[in-house]
């Protein structure tokens, strides 16, 4: 493992929390891209079956986790609030904005034909996803959070069941564009 | 009723529809959907719909009679004018993600789960709780956080102009048709729209045409030659 994988593996045992990588560039005095790019390097050295410790790779964020596999012994240790249970319109809209994400609300909302503020609000707020503001636009994207991957034990959404396939349906694709050209 | 849906067994208009085809046995296709108008009305008259999902049921309830006035007056879809993404379309895309939110359940409630290290080493402080500003506020950084939001929010400001343009180009229309109107005692509506360089344009006249009525300045009749008479009153 390079230098620049380790100093931000410790990093992310220090935080606790989730870390962007934004943040860790800063710290480390590198690029965006570097950082990804060790992000990646401990991924391979961190999430195999030998490996405690597993790294959880969220859009534009990374946290350290413990590794899934051993969910039921260290559950007997922790108090780690368990998720309450999500209600149907809650699971849907988190499954499309977990398979599509980063994905606007709109997307969301026309996907499942009808409005979603409330329930993405609920989400937001149980931090089961998050939300990204850009420059010179209204409308925010949202994608799955570390702490939402990291509850369903896996360690990236492209680990997610049919990821591919739903994530770039052409099908799909082709809908949302016709959808949201005509309102342009 | 003839049916009954477990709240929890659907959700949204969509969800309803997926319940609905599944009831009967049908597959996704416009014959099948057209054949589920009713029940789907039905629903819609025995349930209480949250206030803020009524538009969206009742978007679907158009669609679905859209559908069956077609099935009915087939000769009639030359002229209707066709949704960007059809129904069927749009419920079977749903449906993929309804299956897929099955999964993710399935997951969800899962043993797997990785759990990470508590903030349990953070000595909490036990002094009285008050009002602090966070150490990163300051003139700068409240600074910074505004000058965001407006770039964010520059679309919006685009929006508003338009808009305005508008309002305006209607009033100045209103004055010009008035002092064309007061010189003249009738014109046609084809002479007003002469010079628009628009369709928007046509549409403001028009408009102000309409305004001009209500006003009892003007009084319009269609003309044989498929014009509008505009006279003086």
């Amino acid at each position: 493992m390079s230098e620049i994988a380790a100093k931000i593996e410790a990093l992310l045992l220090l935080s606790a929390r989730p870390v962007s990588f934004h943040k860790l560039a800063g710290i480390l005095g590198i690029k965006e891209l570097e950082a990804r790019e060790a992000i990646e390097e401990l991924v391979h050295y961190r999430n195999v079956p030998t490996s405690g410790i597993h790294v959880i790779v969220g859009e534009g964020a990374v946290e350290l986790g413990t590794n899934p596999a051993f969910a039921e012994v260290i559950s007997s240790m922790t108090k780690e609030e368990t998720a309450s249970e999500l209600t149907r319109p809650q699971l849907e809209t988190l499954t499309i904005i977990a398979y599509r994400g980063p994905v606007t609300k709109n997307e969301v909302e026309y996907i499942r034909g009808v409005n979603c503020s409330l329930i993405i609000r609920n989400l937001l707020m149980r931090g089961l996803i998050v939300e990204r503001e850009e420059e010179g636009k209204i409308e925010s994207y949202f994608t799955v959070s570390t702490e939402m991957l990291r509850h369903l034990g896996i360690h990236s959404v492209a680990e997610l069941p049919d990821y591919e396939s739903l994530h770039k349906h052409a099908k799909i694709n082709e809908m949302l564009e016709a959808a949201f050209q005509k309102d342009v | 009723m003839a049916f009954t849906v477990e709240q929890s067994a659907f959700s949204g208009p969509l969800g309803l529809l997926l319940e609905l085809l599944e009831q009967k046995k049908l597959e996704i296709t416009e014959v099948a959907l057209a054949s589920i108008t009713e029940a789907y009305l039905d629903y819609l008259n025995s349930h209480e719909i949250p206030s803020d999902e009524l538009a969206d049921f009742l978007l679907i309830a158009s669609r679905l009679i859209y559908l069956k006035s077609r099935a009915l007056l087939p000769y009639l879809e030359a002229e209707a004018e066709e949704d960007a993404v059809s129904l069927e379309e749009q419920l079977r895309v749903y449906r993929l993600f309804a299956d897929a939110a099955d999964r993710l359940a399935a997951v969800y409630s899962g043993p797997l789960h990785s759990f990470r290290q508590p903030f349990s080493r953070i000595v909490k402080s036990t002094q009285e709780v008050q009002f602090s500003a966070s150490q990163n506020v300051n003139t700068n950084s409240i600074h910074e956080a505004f000058t965001w939001i407006l770039k964010r929010l520059q679309p919006f400001f685009a929006l508003r102009e338009v808009s305005m343009e508008r309002v305006k180009s209607v009033e100045e229309r209103l004055r010009e048709m008035t002092s064309a109107i007061a010189s003249r005692a009738k014109m046609g509506f084809r002479d007003v729209m002469a010079g628009a360089k628009s369709r928007a344009e046509v549409v403001v006249s028009f408009m102000a045409l309409l305004e001009l009525m209500r006003r009892r300045i003007v009084k319009a009749s269609q003309t044989g030659d498929n014009d509008i008479e505009i006279v003086r009153l």
